[in-house]
């Protein structure tokens, strides 16, 4: 970690409900400098995901970031959604980041809210 | 588990053309082959299908077998050497600038700059580098070897001088390694001298490689490639006299090799390293080979070239009558793995044609080639807010580096891949193919996103036809004489000079445009003049991934300047009305209805169509308006007569405006906070009876099967199709609008 780098305030959970709630797509600020820096790092170990079965079925994987070297799985995690699996993965990452582990608010399936829409469907 | 491997010698055929399939198994189990019709390649359960169509008669049972791909490129002299006169003893200089001195090669025996050994024994000599060792020079004799070490290292991007001498009446071997530059506080020239007893164990069959040593894996199957660049290497024998002199800086467009020496000992270049590459004597004067070729005689070679995989072909199948043009491919099948490898069928000449042409941008196709961009470089979720997603391919590709890489990848030592190749396995272009740069959703980009358009022309019974850049490259405005309307893909990005002058022509006849994507005819990219399939691109002035060295910005292929079209004084805003903003790939977003789009010259543009928000449904990201945006600008080029019929809006920061459009970094250039990155629907009319029609978004196609292909984004498309394959010419307003700037 740089001597100046940003560091991410572990009880500031505002951006940890909005990425739950929409995790691609408009970002408040306060997200979007979470996000810099959860997804700063090397490439090796950096996680990714790989498609076992189009649009059905996903694992999750470390880079190797070595030249010639693909990606590693890490054992056992598999999704059948996306956007589960870059939930997993934010958490995954802010909890090494911050050291802390998220509270049991989180650990349920996201809150059903209204789906995101560019534009309520003005038109079609 | 990806087991089966394939290219075709060809990307566009017409009845009568024999196109050939060469196929690897890689666990060598047979496989089913059908050739079938790709009209949709999307896997997609919320789009419309995935569909092909089987050609009948053409199913066949082919036993697999294994094939390999070499990479690594290097200079072959096929003529054997006058051995005798190096009996006395001999000398070897080279000019040599590493970019992986501290690799002594994939095996550890060397990165070889010049070797004279018998493919068989070894028996012989070789120069080359061993990392701490630096340069070093071998002579292998049947009982053993004797070796001559700087016992320096070279610096990375240093010009040395090596000169290596064999002198059998002292019995000794000399090295001198000298920088040419030398850095304070750092020792890295040397001249040692070993005993040397032995005599090198060469048989006539023993050949002359440059930047790598022969193997006993058959003629074309080398070992310890060098990465750098070489210069002017030179053989002489004990008394000085010439036998080998060869000068790189001749030929440079070819693969051809010339030697000054007596002996005509010319080679040729293998894999297609690097030429057209600043020498040591490059002094910053000039720009171009052409202008001064005595100061480009470096070849920059690397371990990881590859431009033809060479294997042999498994079956081939000759193009009968009466099939339909579009998009087709070789269905394989094996009991662990398919592919397809595609290609285009043409109408043949004199069965008529269609009055619209669909053009396969396989140019750009080219340029992304077996990409590794998210596997290599961190860039990949800062640019689409997501965590990337590999398929089986991209697995596969990330440890079988063999395979090469695309246009936007490094080689081994960093510098950028040029050259890129069809001649080869390509596994994102294919049908069924999912990559990260297709946003959330399909993940559709290049080929498989380009399906949507043709499933769309094919619901909508449109006649069309398809062609492939490689044609309108080869035959010019010929390609496209006959069609009225000229169809551009969802992401054309590259296209050479030919390209563009056929489009010119085409609309100086009065031809139509639709160009159904964002991001086109950006980047100049020039085809080998004798190798189908084969091109070059110099990123020049602004990088992508990587950017050319100075002096090095004109293609070998021709000389010509590289770059983007809008710095070479060609930009795409004077041929489609709008050019490239910015570009994000997470969310895409929908198009708003615009002022112009009320002018009676586009009524027939939103005929059924209600409301002003365009697009905010699709495939690609979850709306028409996304992934990369072109925007009108008059200022430069975008004619004054062009309307902006609809405006893209509700971006996140994650689009940013392209370099090209970027003078300076400053805060707050992220779509939702600045208006520039925006996607703008344009129409101009020609001053020849033709228009244009852009979308300006790369997710345009992703949008067009929604709702049963009912929706405004299919409407539209559909409404300026059957306008612009009417005959009826289009009338240039009385006066021109106000330009369109920012």
């Amino acid at each position: 970690m740089r001597p100046n780098a940003p560091r991410i305030d572990p009880t500031d959970l505002g951006p940890v409900r909005e990425f739950r709630a929409c995790p691609i797509g408009l970002h408040s600020p306060a997200l979007e400098a979470v996000l810099n820096i959860l997804r700063t790092g090397t490439m090796g170990g950096k996680y990714c995901i790989i498609c076992l079965e189009p649009h059905r079925k996903w694992a999750l994987a470390r880079l190797s970031g070595i030249r010639g070297m693909p990606p590693v799985p890490v054992p056992g995690v598999e999704y059948d959604d996306l956007v589960e699996a870059e939930w997993d993965i934010f958490r995954r990452r802010w909890e090494a980041e911050t050291g802390t582990r998220l509270p049991a608010e989180f650990d349920g399936p996201a809150s059903p809210g209204p789906a995101p829409r560019n534009t309520g469907g003005e038109a079609r | 588990m990806k087991t089966l491997l394939g290219y075709a010698d060809q990307i566009s055929v017409t009845e009568g053309d024999e196109i050939s399939f060469h196929i690897s198994s890689e666990t060598a189990e047979a496989y089913d082959a059908t050739i079938v019709r790709i009209i949709n390649g999307d896997l997609n359960p919320a789009g419309s299908g995935y569909r092909e169509e089987e050609v009948p008669g053409t199913a066949w049972r082919v036993q697999g077998r294994t094939q390999k791909v070499h990479p690594g490129s290097c200079i072959m002299v096929d003529a054997a050497v006058p051995l005798e006169k190096l009996a006395a003893g001999w000398s070897l200089s080279v000019l040599a600038r590493p970019t992986l001195p501290e690799s002594s090669g994939a095996d550890g025996a060397g990165q070889v700059m010049f070797s004279l050994r018998d493919p068989v024994s070894g028996g012989g000599i070789e120069i080359g580098i061993r990392g701490e060792d630096g340069a070093y020079a071998m002579v292998q004799a049947a009982q053993g070897c004797v070796v001559c070490a700087a016992g320096v290292p070279m610096r990375r991007h240093e010009w040395y001088r090596v000169r290596v001498t064999l002198d059998p009446a002292r019995n000794e071997l000399t090295l001198t390694q000298g920088a040419l530059e030398s850095c304070a506080g750092i020792a890295d020239s040397a001249a040692i001298t070993v005993a040397c007893g032995i005599e090198p164990a060469w048989t006539p069959a023993a050949r002359i490689i440059i930047a790598a040593r022969a193997t006993a894996g058959g003629d074309r199957v080398f070992s310890g490639f060098y990465n750098g660049k070489l210069e002017a290497p030179c053989l002489s024998d004990h008394a000085g006299a010439v036998i080998g002199q060869w000068d790189f800086a001749i030929g440079i467009d070819g693969q051809d090799i010339c030697d000054h020496g007596p002996f005509r000992l010319h080679g040729r270049t293998w894999q297609m390293p690097a030429r057209a590459m600043t020498g040591h004597n490059w002094n910053g004067t000039v720009r171009s080979w052409q202008d001064a070729p005595e100061q480009y005689g470096a070849i920059h070679f690397h371990e990881d070239d590859l431009v033809d995989a060479c294997w042999d072909s498994d079956f081939a199948w000759r193009v009968p009558p009466g099939l339909k043009s579009g998009l087709y491919a070789a269905r394989l099948r094996s009991a662990t793995d398919e592919d397809h490898i595609p290609f285009v069928i043409r109408r043949a000449p004199g069965t008529g044609h269609a009055p619209l042409v669909f053009i396969l941008p396989t140019a750009s196709y080219l340029a992304y080639a077996n990409e590794h961009l998210a596997i290599d470089a961190a860039l990949a979720e800062r640019v689409h807010d997501h965590v990337p997603v590999f398929g089986t391919s991209d697995v596969f590709l990330a440890e079988r580096r063999e395979f090469g890489a695309s246009l936007y990848d490094r080689h081994s030592d960093g510098s950028g891949i040029m050259i890129s190749s069809r001649l080869r396995p390509v596994l994102n272009m294919r049908p069924k193919y999912q990559s990260w740069l297709g946003g959330t959703g399909s993940g559709l980009w290049q080929m498989n996103a380009d399906t949507h358009i043709i499933d769309w022309l094919e619901h909508e019974k449109f006649d069309y036809d398809i062609i492939t850049d490689e044609d309108l490259d080869r035959e010019g405005l010929h390609a496209l004489a006959p069609y009225r309307c000229v169809m551009l893909a969802s992401h054309p990005e590259y296209v050479s000079t030919r390209m563009l002058d056929a489009l010119a022509a085409h609309r100086a006849q009065g031809g139509r445009l639709v160009s159904l994507g964002g991001n086109a005819l950006y980047w100049r990219v020039v085809y080998h003049p004798a190798i189908p399939g084969v091109m070059e691109l110099r990123r020049c002035e602004v990088g992508n991934g990587w950017i050319t060295d100075p002096g090095e910005s004109c293609h070998a292929f021709g000389g010509e300047y590289g770059g983007l079209w809008e710095r070479i004084g060609r930009p795409p805003h004077k041929t489609l009305g709008s050019g490239f903003i910015g570009q994000g790939f997470d969310r895409c977003t929908y198009f708003r209805r615009q002022p112009d789009s009320d002018n009676p010259r586009v009524a027939f543009v939103f005929e059924g169509m209600k409301g002003d928000i365009i697009g905010d449904f699709g495939l690609i990201g979850g709306g028409a308006a996304g992934i990369e945006l072109d925007r009108a600008n008059s200022a430069k080029g975008t004619p004054l007569n062009t309307l902006v019929l609809a405006r893209s809006e509700g971006h996140t920061n994650t689009y940013l405006p392209s370099t090209c459009a970027l003078l300076i970094n400053y805060a707050g250039q992220g779509a939702a906070q600045s208006d520039l990155v925006r996607a703008e629907i344009v129409f101009f009319e020609t001053a020849e009876g033709g228009a244009v029609f852009s979308t300006g978004s790369i997710a345009w196609s992703g949008s067009l099967s929604h709702a049963g292909y009912d929706n405004s984004v299919s409407r539209m498309t559909g409404n300026v199709v059957r306008r612009f394959i009417d005959p009826t010419p289009f009338e240039l307003p009385a006066a021109a609008a106000r330009p369109v700037s920012f």
